[in-house]
């Protein structure tokens, strides 16, 4: 594959053009469907909602006034433990749940959920759990709307690797491939991005050397369309002529994908891309970030580390990138850029209308881009106990370090803001369009980090740093709570209208709707809901188990309904999952969320919220026996 | 005027020393996203350091070749997908 | 013993957090004694068989017995339900006992013993498997399937070294339920692993010699038990050690009860050579 990538910038052109044949027909009216189906309420077709990955529902039903009326209406636990990330989809009368391994999808009719349409249990290597790096989630599906020539597809990845397409009215496998092997330590957590006919999926296994790729499969046929990593030369990297054009102190297409390197290090640098993406319709490109440089110890990989830890904007036919731009250089302290992107137009300091970009690092700083070339906009800290850097140059786009929260070898670095799980991790943020601001679901974490050396074996993990990690300065570190903050953030002022604590981070994410509303679930396991121009907590629930994913709204037969997937794990519940005592277990996690086994335990499921419990089985008669 | 040209090399001398011990901060670009510099104490390329991790290339080779064998097994299913309308994983 | 508890931490050190801040945990000072105690305290697994058990019926639990009588003094087990992997660190080291059986000898976090036997991995596999293989080079072993190792043991390294990792890779991860060693020290059970040579599950097992002697012994299924070669070097030139000699370890300037040791060991040294040819060890 690599070897003939050297003429890949041609080559994958013409492969293009026949795909583009294929296109002609089918791609327009299919993406038009998708783009159509994301803006009406009844529907939540995709993890982020819409394209703009906001999670900005127009529905009003629930509002300030009434959401403490908000009742359970019914509820499914999919049988599975562990972390449930990500959230259904509704498309029409239909919704889609997903679990964490064994991957299960679970299919139903909204009008009488009592029933299972369909189901799909994959059988997978057992083995992709014990490369799994933090648990053994999931993100969620993805939907594509279907053609004259092909039906509508639910499209799913699985632990091990493979990524699979359903026939979404039966369940049926329409085409099964891999996108990796676990004996690589290549797993899939991430949900597929689908664009036009195309499903893009990313990579994870950064933590066991995997060098982050992203490949392009056609919807209809299973074939590879394309494939680009993060590192390596710019012919494997796939970078338009005109890369950086805008920005050129981000660098451009001169093998800084090998250069920024020593020898072969490039090869198994990380750089896995498992996050949420975005895609802007208008300009046909989608975005998204490479996650951190392998191993985690600095030390053994001198150099920029180019193109991990990148927000990408590429082409959504070809996946040439038109810019990348790298947050961290470098990086010392695993602050993997993978997080969301989330699309907004808004005008800026100046008066002029712009493609904007934000996207709330790990490293603790909020990044705003003007999504057509790369400007950099406005670069904040989320909150300001980040430490590792004074600030961000906005000239030259780099970050401005405090070495004393650097880390080395032979050196326990102490007290660094934030923690290698980031300020903001794979939380579905949200961005209300009417009130211009973004929620950010934050992790008030920060960590002692000790590097240590160790050669690369494919396959086995290749991190070469011991983590601990603990709730921030504003926290209780003594009690290890106080770790998650909300905030409600203007990306053009750098201010926040309001900011509130949590007791555990906010992992899982939040939605807004514009009756005012910002809900989030908490991995201790209540549903809340806060007034989203003054941060009011105005109604909560508990669930059944700790939340790692995001809400989600649809609205049915006229009822409003808010749901959300419960079921404690992923990352900061690795300690729960697994029995760990060892506070730096769990890559550091152990320690920062010893509280949490006092609160929840593990169990999966789903539970829909409506005014009063309003819901299909009003009519009692739904779902009886019938003679 | 002598005694203050001294004086002046002098602090120019402490300020360049002063800049290397605070070390790294990322923003001594050689060329545009080239940055990077080694922390004072560490070598800027490891080979042959005593943090040489010394990988084997039969490991570093492992992904590129495990990539086409997956690649190699797509594209065989995917042709007979086409050919016959099946999907046989 | 040597091999769980050191070289599988050096192995852990790459991938496992827990054991690195346990060894960090174990730098902390110590008291070092001058005088020799009245009682042989001995760190021992309450569960790690064939090494030890509260029931005493571990090699290294009637080594220790002959070992205090030589010593002529009192012998105390100091039970700890944790695997022995953390003797050293979580007990030894703050000094709930004071003396730990079987460490490798050049172990630098303790002060070792003389060696009191050497000994070293070895193939076992059904006599009637036909196989002819004496060591990692020989063509025989990539005619096998399913090899049983213990992860993060040296055998690991001889599987990556032969090529073998990848194919046997969901096997192996089936011997410790999939579970992640990363996060925490999975002691797959020896009469499990000895279990799927006899089944036939395996076709091969590469072990540290005194996990399994007994239980290879013990089998009514004629085994084949096979030395590895002393070592095996690999491409990038490292050496990878097959045979390891095996001491008893005290706490760093703990002088004087070494020495008791010492002149206890050699005076004992016969009743010690029977005990571990009993167990079935193959002695270097």
């Amino acid at each position: 594959m690599r070897k003939k990538q050297k003429i890949s910038i041609i080559s994958s052109a013409v492969l293009l053009s026949s795909t583009i044949g294929l296109f002609a027909t089918g791609i327009v009216s299919a993406n038009d469907k998708l783009v159509e189906l994301q803006k009406s309420d009844a529907n939540w077709v995709m993890q982020g909602k819409n394209y703009s990955a906001d999670k900005f529902s127009p529905a009003t039903q629930i509002d300030k006034k009434n959401v403490s009326n908000l009742k359970a209406s019914w509820s499914f636990s999919t049988g599975v433990l562990s972390g449930h990330e990500g959230a259904p989809l509704v498309v029409g009368d239909m919704m889609y749940i997903h679990s964490p391994y064994p991957n299960n999808t679970f299919a139903f009719n909204l009008n009488d959920p009592g029933k299972i349409v369909w189901e799909h249990k994959p059988k997978q290597d057992p083995a992709a759990r014990a490369v799994a790096c933090c648990d053994v989630v999931n993100r969620g599906l993805a939907y594509w709307p279907g053609d004259s020539k092909t039906p509508a597809l639910i499209v799913k990845s699985q632990l091990d690797g493979n990524v699979v397409t359903l026939i979404a009215a039966t369940g049926e496998v329409h085409w099964q491939v891999e996108t990796g092997a676990i004996d690589m330590g290549q797993t899939q957590t991430q949900s597929p991005f689908i664009i036009k006919d195309l499903v893009i999926q990313g990579s994870s296994g950064a933590e066991l050397g995997v060098r982050g790729y992203l490949t392009a499969f056609d919807i209809h046929t299973g074939e590879m369309v394309w494939r680009w990593y993060a590192t390596g030369p710019d012919a494997d990297i796939g970078l338009k002529k005109d890369f950086n054009d805008a920005n050129p102190h981000y660098g451009q297409a001169k093998d800084l994908g090998m250069r920024t390197w020593e020898g072969d290090a490039w090869r198994i640098g990380g750089g896995t891309n498992w996050g949420w993406y975005a895609y802007d319709p208008d300009l046909e490109m989608f975005y998204y970030g490479s996650g951190n440089p392998a191993p985690w110890n600095e030390t053994m990989r001198p150099g920029d580390n180019k193109w991990t830890m990148t927000i990408w904007g590429r082409d959504a036919d070809t996946g040439l990138a038109k810019f990348g731009y790298q947050k961290t250089p470098h990086d010392e302290w695993d602050f993997a850029g993978v997080n969301l992107m989330m699309l907004s137009e808004q005008k800026d300091k100046n008066g002029k209308m712009r493609k904007l970009l934000t996207h709330p690092d790990r490293n603790g700083i909020v990044y705003t881009l003007d999504r057509e070339n790369g400007d950099l906009i406005s670069a904040n800290k989320m909150d300001d106990t980040a430490n590792w850097l004074k600030k961000v140059d906005l000239k030259t786009g780099l970050p401005i370090r405090d070495p004393e929260f650097s880390t080395s070898m032979n050196h326990r670095s102490r007290d660094i803001c934030p923690s290698a799980m980031g300020f903001h991790n794979q939380a579905m943020s949200s961005y209300d369009p009417t009130r211009e601001l973004f929620y950010l679901s934050i992790n008030h974490l920060c960590m002692d980090w000790e590097p240590f050396m160790l050669p690369y074996r494919a396959g086995q993990f290749f991190v070469g740093a011991n983590v601990w990690s603990y709730p921030g300065p504003k926290g209780d570190r003594q009690r290890g709570i106080g770790s998650g903050q909300l905030k409600a953030y203007n990306a053009i002022t750098g201010e926040f209208a309001w900011e509130v604590m949590e007791k555990f981070s906010l992992w899982g994410g939040n939605m807004v709707t514009a009756g005012g509303l910002v809900f989030y679930g908490t991995l201790d396991g209540f549903l809340k809901a806060r007034d989203s121009d003054t941060g009011k907590l105005l109604w909560k629930f508990k669930l059944p188990s700790g939340v790692v994913g995001h809400p989600m709204t649809y609205t049915h037969k006229g009822i409003q309904y808010i749901a959300i997937n419960y079921g404690v794990g992923g990352w900061p519940a690795v300690g729960l999952v697994f029995d760990l005592n060892d506070p730096s277990a769990g890559l550091g996690a152990v320690g920062a969320f010893k509280e949490l086994a006092r609160t929840t335990q593990m169990g999966g499921g789903f539970i829909v919220f409506s005014l009063d419990g309003k819901g299909p089985y009003d009519d009692l008669s739904v779902g009886e026996y019938e003679m | 005027m002598n005694k203050l040209t001294i004086l002046s090399t002098a602090a120019a001398v402490m300020l360049a020393f002063g800049a290397t011990a605070i070390a790294y901060d990322g923003t001594k670009c050689s060329e545009p996203g080239i940055c990077w510099e080694a922390k004072p104490g560490f070598p800027d390329k490891i080979k042959g350091s005593k943090f040489d991790p010394k990988h084997s290339q039969t490991e570093l080779n492992k992904q590129d070749i495990s990539m086409k064998a997956v690649d190699a097994r797509n594209a065989k299913r995917a042709a007979n997908f086409k050919k016959t309308g099946k999907w046989v994983f | 013993m040597l091999n769980k508890k050191i070289k599988s931490i050096y192995k852990y050190i790459g991938q496992c957090g827990l054991l690195v801040v346990s060894m960090l945990t174990m730098i902390s000072p110590v008291q070092a004694s001058e005088a020799l105690p009245d009682t042989l305290r001995i760190c021992a697994s309450s569960d790690e068989m064939p090494y030890s058990n509260s029931e005493q019926q571990g090699f290294e639990n009637a080594l220790a017995q002959v070992l205090a009588e030589s010593m002529s003094l009192p012998l105390e087990f100091v039970w700890s339900d944790k695997a022995a992997i953390f003797l050293v660190t979580e007990h030894l080291m703050k000094n709930e006992c004071d003396v730990v059986l079987g460490v490798d000898t050049d172990d630098s976090r303790v002060a070792t013993s003389e060696p009191y036997y050497k000994t070293g991995y070895v193939f076992v596999y059904r006599t009637d498997k036909d196989l002819d293989i004496t060591s990692w080079k020989s063509p025989d072993i990539q005619k096998l399937k399913n090899i049983v190792i213990v992860p993060g043991s040296p055998s690991e390294t001889m599987l990556k070294a032969v090529g073998k990792y990848e194919s046997n890779f969901n096997y192996v991860k089936s011997l410790i339920g999939f579970k992640s060693i990363r996060n925490k020290y999975i002691r797959a059970k020896p009469t499990k692993l000895i279990g799927e040579i006899v089944s036939g599950n395996g076709d091969i097992a590469h072990l540290w010699a005194p996990e399994i002697a007994r239980y290879v012994h013990n089998s009514d299924t004629d085994l084949q038990m096979v030395m590895s070669q002393q070592q095996y070097e690999l491409e990038n030139g490292d050496i990878v050690m097959q045979h390891y000699d095996q001491s008893i370890a005290v706490r760093l300037g703990d002088d004087a009860l070494l020495q008791a040791i010492n002149k206890g060991l050699a005076s004992a040294q016969q009743k010690i050579k029977i005990i571990l040819q009993k167990e079935g060890i193959p002695l270097l």
